[in-house]
């Protein structure tokens, strides 16, 4: 398909690439019980970049004939020459093998699957369900002028839970996600059935509980919440593209901005037994492989996240961070699987001993969402389960909050780490920015972190 | 024959009961700037959604190939996904409406060209070079252009066309670390005047340069701005869809029509015709005509957003909010119909926003929240931190940044004593909010530690020196 494209760009520029992308999805949604959504569609199209004299050009089609009228040559007095590191020229096929794939699974049997959690629900009295699965397989073939050629299909498989339950004149909702990448045989029902009756007592409590004194308090975070303040409190801010716009981090490089106990890691290819980030990519939307990057390293700012653009640009190794939503959108800056890691297991602890270091303080779980200024400097996220531990014993359920907090300061306040990992399929999402959604994922360890600011 | 009307020829002969085409045509043209770098963008896609009643549901596919054999093959997937979802005992299937032409193309900014859409940023960067508040750090000039035609078989035939150039612009305060501000403008003619639109973007900087750390707990007086009102405001917005209520997922329900939600100085309106909004519509998505209506009146819940199901379902008067724009994909082919307001505005009891500054004793002017979306959808309880300018005796101290604000949606509505003349866009030009002066929010700010304000004191020295650049 790629190749008549390719032959009519290279007729006329010697730089470019190509990257054609198929998503097949289903998506499949009950409410209340009910069957709201169930389709089944496939998306299809080029993205072409296009480069020549120091100027870039995006185009994305679904046709295989670009309009040769298409004008790239902007120049301001504020512009200056985009380039591509360079890299080695790749050519390889990556097929993610299943032993039951997706595609192979009657969406009979998915529909099974919801409405047998969805009856958990039911019978723990939530009335308001909402169920979602989404399943998208990827096929992407990229194609570069530097001689890359790259295919890779990789299936994902997610299930987003939102329930919400009134007691009294008080309501409360809660979410949980789980994602794979990979095929049937990774649906692990029953650690999904779990989570489900889990969520169901959750929010029980939660609708009735007090809530938290807005304020600072020392706290014990979970390895979901683990997963968002590494994304959100420090990995935005080393994204490359941020330096351009005047990240926070810019020109800490080689500098003290985390506790000498932690690594930050954003790991292309993170596995648990078995078990794949939900960010996990062979290759990057520009061709590129990528390993594990470490952000941070025992507390010291190692290394940003690049693309080929801002890699040439801020004359950094390219990382294989260059993402993109789909074909309708060119790869930015993006992580993939994101977390903090001891950097001395000697030096972790198991979770019990972490709230018996914590003494008196919250134990934060699961995540909401969250949203960071890289230049302000300033993150926040939602909690979903707060609990109070008193003389090192877990005590009351509180009402889920926020917490926010400064990039440069807060892993500073990281006093102890943990050595068990949570399950990363819990961890699986999507993070949006320039107007792009990718799936990111992973799950680290718990964390003792000092002083953090607690909304109401 | 044209290509909507044989797809609903193949929809018959492959057995659906009822069928609805939407065909669109998209181009859009986009200049992204990150500072120094420019990133001109093309995309122009053609393609055909397919929503297909069989057996009492609807399903839903779409095809960017428009060949008899793609089309056929997505039909097929949207009569299975009806068969899959089974009977609705609530089906109604597609409405039936007159056929109606929404024309807004302006012929005057139909060859906007990438060069155009550079020129306008280029030109806010000539006004602001050199400014020593203020630096241009980012932006978008995006020229959007959609020929959409919906056709079904209960005789709806309707066309929706419209352009817009849709700008943004981010600006840094000169300070370490600095804030962001941004401006937005929907336009549609040649002539736009950037020059209003950095002297807003100068004047949200004058407001929040030179942040204090400061220590501070209570319930202070609010004025929220309309780039913190509005992605607060959008937790309730999502509260009145019809979808949200039927899936349990609001505080409200159908007898929540004509309750207080409110306060009676504030009235809230969805308004499809605005000149301001990214796209004016005579006839949503679905084909049914658009009106001008208020979703909350003298603090009154008077209209819940719904679409031609869910207005069935509940017995509402239609409200017409079928839409498919998503923020993050421009081709409203690939986005399945869903409730969503056209252009958010507001009304209500209204003084400047200098008076109502000027009546406050102690509290905050909030300009900036960071992740409402993050409140819980259901009880409307935020928490959220917050870049907020210190009020005190009636006059603007000094901004604080991280301010975390706590409180409930259905509060900050019910406690609104007066809202601002001004009016300004946000939220990418969906909403046009005032500044609403409201109570009942918890605020809590604690300083940072001693060794960052040091650091920082340090690094703003550098930049005055100009060792230092943004």
């Amino acid at each position: 398909m790629i190749d008549d494209l390719f032959s009519q760009i290279e007729a006329r520029y010697k730089r470019f690439d190509i990257r054609y992308e198929i998503a097949s999805i289903l998506t499949i949604k009950l409410v209340r019980g009910s069957i709201e959504k169930l389709h089944e569609m496939r998306s299809a199209g080029y993205a072409i970049r296009i480069l020549e004299d120091g100027n870039v050009m995006h185009i994305s089609t679904t046709g295989e004939e670009i309009e040769p009228q298409i004008a790239f040559k902007l120049r301001y007095p504020w512009t200056k020459p985009i380039d591509l590191a360079p890299v080695p020229a790749v050519k390889d096929n990556v097929n993610v093998i299943a032993s039951k794939p997706l595609e192979h699974i009657d969406v009979d049997e998915k529909v099974s699957l919801l409405r047998e959690l969805d009856q958990i629900l039911v019978e723990a009295g939530i009335e308001n369900r909402d169920i979602r699965y989404r399943e998208i397989i990827v096929e992407k073939h990229i194609k570069s002028s530097d001689g890359t050629d790259v295919r890779m299909r990789i299936p994902y498989a997610h299930i987003l839970m939102t329930a919400s339950y009134k007691y009294q004149d008080k309501i409360a909702s809660i979410r949980r996600s789980w994602g794979i990448i990979g095929g049937w045989e990774l649906m692990n029902t029953d650690m999904v059935r779990d989570i489900f009756r889990d969520a169901s007592e959750k929010v029980k409590i939660s609708s009735q509980a007090r809530s938290v004194k807005p304020g600072v308090y020392n706290a014990i975070v979970d390895g979901d919440l683990n997963h968002l303040l590494a994304h959100e409190a420090f990995g935005h801010a080393s994204e490359a593209d941020e330096l351009r716009t005047g990240s926070i981090l810019k020109g800490r490089r080689g500098k003290k901005v985390a506790s000498s106990l932690i690594n930050l890691v954003d790991d292309k290819k993170f596995e648990v037994n078995g078990i794949r980030g939900f960010g996990w990519i062979p290759y990057d939307d520009e061709g590129v492989s990528g390993g594990k990057t470490y952000i941070i390293k025992e507390g010291i700012l190692n290394s940003f996240l690049s693309n080929r653009e801002t890699a040439f640009e801020f004359k950094l190794t390219p990382t294989g961070n260059g993402r993109a939503q789909d074909w309708m959108n060119p790869a930015v800056v993006r992580m993939t699987n994101t977390l903090i890691e001891p950097a001395d297991v000697k030096l972790a602890m198991s979770n019990d001993e972490l709230i018996e270091e914590l003494r008196n303080g919250l134990l934060l779980r699961f995540g909401r969402g969250g949203e960071v200024n890289p230049m302000a400097g300033v993150f926040t996220f939602g909690v979903q389960e707060v609990y109070l531990i008193e003389n090192g014993e877990i005590k009351e359920q509180m009402a889920s909050t926020s917490i926010s907090g400064n990039i440069l300061t807060t892993l500073k306040n990281i006093t102890a780490i943990g050595k068990d990992y949570d399950r990363p399929e819990i961890g699986a999402g999507f993070c949006g920015k320039a107007m792009q959604m990718v799936p990111v994922g992973a799950c680290g360890v718990w964390l003792l972190i000092k002083n953090i600011h607690v909304g109401g | 024959m044209d290509v909507a009307k044989k797809s609903l020829e193949i929809a018959k002969e492959l057995g659906a009961d009822a069928t609805e085409i939407f065909h669109g045509k998209t181009l859009v043209k986009i200049i992204w700037v990150e500072k120094d770098i420019l990133k001109p963008r093309y995309l122009e896609t053609e393609g055909l959604a397919f929503r297909v009643a069989k057996n009492g549901n609807i399903g839903f596919s779409y095809t960017l190939h428009l060949s008899e054999d793609h089309i056929r093959k997505t039909i097929k997937a949207a009569i299975r996904s009806a068969e899959l979802k089974g009977r609705d005992p609530n089906y109604v299937g597609l409405p039936a409406a007159k056929s109606i032409t929404s024309n807004y193309i302006r012929e005057d900014i139909r060859d906007t060209s990438l060069e155009d859409l550079g020129k306008i940023y280029n030109d806010s960067w000539s006004l602001l070079k050199g400014n020593k508040k203020v630096t241009l750090i980012a932006g978008s000039s995006i020229y959007f252009e959609g020929h959409y035609r919906i056709l079904n078989t209960e005789g709806v035939d309707s066309t929706l066309k419209g352009n817009a150039i849709i700008i943004a612009l981010f600006a840094l305060t000169q300070e370490i670390p600095p804030n962001v501000v941004a401006e937005f403008l929907v336009e549609r003619k040649r002539a736009i005047k950037v020059e209003e639109i950095v002297e807003r973007l100068l004047g949200k900087a004058e407001r929040v340069l030179g942040c204090k750390e400061v220590n501070y707990s209570g319930k202070p007086e609010v004025i929220l701005a309309p780039s913190a009102l509005e992605p607060l405001l959008w937790i309730f917005i999502e509260q009145i869809m019809a979808s949200r209520i039927k899936a349990g997922m609001s505080p409200f329900t159908k007898e929540s029509l004509g309750q207080e939600v409110a306060s009676k100085n504030v009235d809230i309106i969805d308004d499809p015709y605005s000149e301001k909004s990214k796209f004016i519509a005579d006839v949503d998505f679905e084909g049914i005509p658009t009106r001008r209506k208020p979703l909350v009146k003298s603090g009154r819940l008077t209209t819940i957003l719904n679409d031609f199901y869910h207005a069935k379902l509940f017995d509402l008067e239609l409200s017409a909010n079928t839409i498919r724009f998503a923020p993050n994909i421009f081709d409203p082919v690939q986005v399945e119909p869903a409730i969503s307001p056209w252009f958010i505005t507001f009304e209500g009891k209204e003084k400047s926003l200098n008076d109502i500054i000027s009546e406050v004793d102690r509290g905050f002017l909030v300009e900036q929240v960071m992740g409402a979306h993050q409140a819980d959808p259901v009880s409307g309880k935020f928490s959220v931190p917050a870049l907020a300018v210190y009020i005190e005796n009636g006059e603007l101290k000094h901004p604080i940044r991280n301010v975390m604000l706590s409180g409930t949606i259905g509060d900050v509505l019910k406690n609104v004593d007066v809202i601002s003349k001004e009016r300004e866009l946000s939220g990418m030009g969906a909403v046009e909010a005032p500044y609403v002066r409201t109570s009942g929010i918890d605020a809590s700010a604690v300083k940072a530690p001693l060794s960052y304000r040091i650091q920082m004191k340090i690094a703003n020295l550098l930049l005055r020196l100009g060792v230092i650049k943004f």
